[in-house]
């Protein structure tokens, strides 16, 4: 099945944008995604600092693949095995009954506990990664379609970083609503 | 038609977006007044002693060698704040530095007592790891058995003669200085401040 190039655009720009602020993130504040790698407790204490910098390798491989027309189906099998392994390891946490580490999605300044929303949503994302390395329909892009990919990334930016907000405001709702029972 | 179609198009998607950009700002400010209206207290919990409570006494002996005396009247009339903490526990770990700050801006009347348990090897790497060996740190299952500990990082604030002061879950700065807030006013708790203040009101 072919899509239009112009939704394949869309999906390869956001996730593009999406894994380029996660590695911002990562690499400003190291030492807080080390902490962050090491309370999920998936990786020996030893391998923490190299798994650490190999998340950081691969986040920046697909913001560069996602750019580049060619490596685009790499880019995106990429994008899409690495957002599984992020629901994985929540997911994993979760069955672990260790619900209160953070999750380490948008670097420390938004803390957000781990939780199922989050497992689904990196589910969501490694869907939407699979589908931008899907085959492009014949058709030339014009400057309509560019505008288009514009106000679309303008649309998901901002809900994408809505739904951030919510998931780190609902514990605190909770507490709030739970504190004066 | 297609005029039509297309002229609908630009609209919606502009309103699409302006509706996105609501919904964050709007999300933004809830988060901004959980932030503010948040209770800046620390929380207690119903279980376990209450404040007023006198602590059963402890002889205990840290991780260093050193003898530590929980409970019972203090010799020097100082009080003492028992941190109870877990190596597993990253907020914990936040709140380190912040309670190595208060113990040396509240020297003058006030000891503090880390209190974990578990594998004592795992402690010795947390101590090392996080430049703890400066303070009292103590691994005692007893001890928190007996205050019915349940989450973490939880504070017991003893006054001199072993009597609870104030207690509660701290997860930020603002938490660990209202308990020793509640001990100056001898309020238990946020809980109990709020209900007062509610009285008044009234």
């Amino acid at each position: 099945m072919f899509h239009d190039p112009a939704t394949l655009l869309v999906l390869r720009f956001a996730l593009a944008l999406l894994f380029a602020t996660a590695c911002v993130h990562k690499l400003r504040q190291f030492g807080e995604f080390r902490d962050t790698v090491a309370d999920y407790e998936l990786v020996p204490p030893a391998l923490v600092t190299p798994a650490a910098l190999l998340v950081i390798a691969i986040e920046l491989f697909v913001v560069a693949a996602l750019l580049v027309s060619a490596w685009v189906p790499a880019g995106s099998i990429v994008a899409a095995a690495v957002l599984s392994v992020y629901a994985a390891a929540i997911g994993i946490n979760l069955a672990r009954g260790r619900d209160s580490i953070d999750c380490g999605c948008s670097g420390a300044a938004l803390r957000q506990p781990i939780s199922g929303w989050l497992v689904l949503r990196n589910l969501l994302l490694a869907g939407a990664a699979w589908w931008a390395g899907a085959a492009v329909a014949e058709r030339a892009l014009g400057p309509w379609d560019y505008a288009l990919t514009l106000v679309a990334l303008c649309a998901l930016l901002s809900l994408y970083l809505a739904t951030e907000q919510l998931l780190a405001n609902a514990p605190r709702s909770r507490r709030l609503s739970s504190a004066y029972d | 038609m297609i005029e039509t179609l297309v002229a609908s198009n630009v609209l919606l998607w502009l309103v699409v977006v302006v509706l996105c950009v609501v919904v964050l700002a709007l999300v933004r400010q809830i988060g901004v007044l959980h932030e503010r209206l948040g209770p800046v207290g620390a929380l207690s919990l119903s279980q376990g002693p209450k404040v007023g409570d006198e602590v059963p006494r402890f002889d205990l002996t840290a991780i260093d060698g050193r003898y530590v005396k929980v409970g019972g009247d203090n010799e020097q009339g100082r009080s003492t704040l028992l941190f109870f903490l877990s190596p597993t526990c990253p907020v914990c770990k936040t709140l380190l530095p912040v309670l190595k700050s208060s113990r040396r801006t509240e020297r003058s009347w006030l000891d503090v007592v880390l209190v974990s348990d578990g594998d004592l090897d795992e402690q010795k790497v947390f101590v090392a790891a996080n430049d703890l060996s400066e303070l009292t740190y103590i691994v005692s299952a007893d001890l928190g058995i007996s205050l019915r500990i349940g989450r973490l990082p939880y504070v017991v604030l003893l006054d001199e003669h072993g009597v609870i002061g104030a207690q509660g879950l701290v997860n930020s700065r603002e938490h660990l200085e209202s308990v020793f807030e509640a001990k100056e006013r001898g309020v238990a708790s946020i809980q109990q401040y709020l209900e007062q203040q509610g009285d008044k009101v009234a």
